[in-house]
């Protein structure tokens, strides 16, 4: 089956991607982040909240975003150009 | 249909419709520096090789794996970037009016103007270690979703840091958000038309604290108040008297001729003999006239000017001393 995922960990492209049937949101997560735990990242499929061993259905859009996402202030990009 | 979804439904259409007009796409350069640099290192090798130059051969070939993995991460990020322009297609109607219900359920309050092309979101409360930064309002122009400047971060109750008014937030200066780690994903969030994302990665930067990168850090947040001069100014550049461990502002401090130390200014007094600034401990009273001088304004605890009058009142008793035995 195919879900859109946007991965907001890095440049946050939305892409398709192909799945099994039967997937889970914790093993697409699992399978997708480089260092995966949970609680640092919010997970939203269809726009809403999920439990972590909900499965995941054809079409859904699924976006993981780190809950901590560090600014910065121009002069310090600026300086480290 | 209430008033709600009603203003949402126009301005998911107004969207949909200002992404369609927008023909921009993301530029795509393949790698061809990268390419013609093993071109160039594999007719080296060759010649090289022609002259029996070993050496050489082995120094350029180790450049050329390095060249060929540099194009090979260029070709990766090219292509990546060949498949996200292909999937591109704006948002439709239903994605946006998907987007706005979400961010209606997660945010506190959001309101839409139409007319003025306006999304306005305000996040809950901000406290970052303990200093509370209070309520934000992210403010979208999707007539500018392409733009650099498509968004503003408005505090709510402003707490501005006591050095900077402009700066509500660790990262936010003149209303404008520096995203740092977050800049690509806030980019293409909005390039995609993808609302809900934006407003969630916006939101997300507002409650990370980044110390190594912020406008004015959260330990200067309140900044200290001088007594003398009743500014406020950053921990950075105050003062603590070595005499009595008031707080002042650097201006408001004074430097030890002597000692070099800096002191309030009810600790530092001026020389009574060269008019230099000289704390308690580098000054001393002069046992005959009662002032305060500097170490270098004082011989045998006795001034400079005492001194001279000393030796004006003994000296004509020296040349009546003198002259007495040839009158």
């Amino acid at each position: 089956m195919k879900l859109l995922c946007i991965n907001n960990d890095g440049a946050g492209f939305a892409n398709y991607v192909d799945v099994e049937e039967g997937t889970t949101v914790r093993q697409f997560f699992e399978e997708h982040i480089a260092n995966p735990n949970p609680s640092d990242y919010l997970i939203r499929v269809n726009r809403q909240p999920v439990a972590h061993n909900q499965m995941l259905c054809d079409g859904d859009r699924i976006s993981i975003t780190p809950v901590k996402i560090e600014g910065a202030c121009w002069r310090f990009i600026e300086a480290s150009r | 249909m209430s008033r709600q979804t009603t203003v949402f439904h126009r301005a998911a259409v107004a969207i949909h419709e200002r992404q369609c007009l927008f023909d921009g796409h993301p530029s795509l350069s393949p790698p061809t520096e990268s390419w013609s640099e093993c071109y160039r290192l594999t007719r080296l090798i060759e010649k090289a090789r022609r002259r029996n130059l070993f050496a050489a051969v082995s120094r350029m070939e180790a450049a050329l794996a390095a060249a060929i993995q540099r194009v090979t991460t260029a070709l990766h990020d090219y292509e990546r970037a060949a498949v996200a322009m292909r999937n591109r297609s704006p948002s439709t109607i239903r994605d946006i009016l998907a987007d706005f219900d979400a961010i209606a359920s997660e945010f506190d309050k959001v309101s839409i103007s139409v007319e003025r092309h306006l999304i306005t979101v305000t996040t809950d409360e901000v406290v970052l270690e303990e200093v509370y930064l209070g309520s934000f309002e992210i403010v979208l122009n999707w007539h500018r979703l392409n733009e650099t400047g498509a968004y503003e971060v408005i505090a709510a109750d402003a707490r501005p840091a006591a050095t900077d008014d402009d700066t509500t937030h660790p990262h936010v200066q003149s209303n404008a958000l520096c995203e740092g780690e977050g800049k690509a994903a806030i980019r293409n969030a909005l390039r995609d038309g993808r609302l809900y994302d934006f407003f969630v990665l916006v939101r997300q930067i507002l409650h990370t604290y980044n110390p190594a990168s912020a406008y004015v850090q959260l330990s200067d947040w309140s900044g200290i108040s001088c007594p003398e001069c009743g500014s406020t100014t950053a921990e950075d550049d105050s003062n603590l008297c070595e005499d009595c461990s008031t707080t002042t502002c650097i201006e408001c401090s004074t430097r030890c001729n002597d000692c070099d130390y800096r002191y309030c200014s009810d600790c530092i007094r001026t020389c009574t003999g060269c008019d230099k600034d000289t704390c308690s401990s580098c000054r001393s009273v002069c046992s005959e006239c009662g002032d305060a001088f500097c170490k270098g304004c004082l011989i045998n605890e006795i001034c400079l000017l005492c001194h001279e009058n000393e030796t004006e009142e003994t000296q004509p008793e020296a040349v009546v001393a003198t002259q007495a035995p040839t009158v």
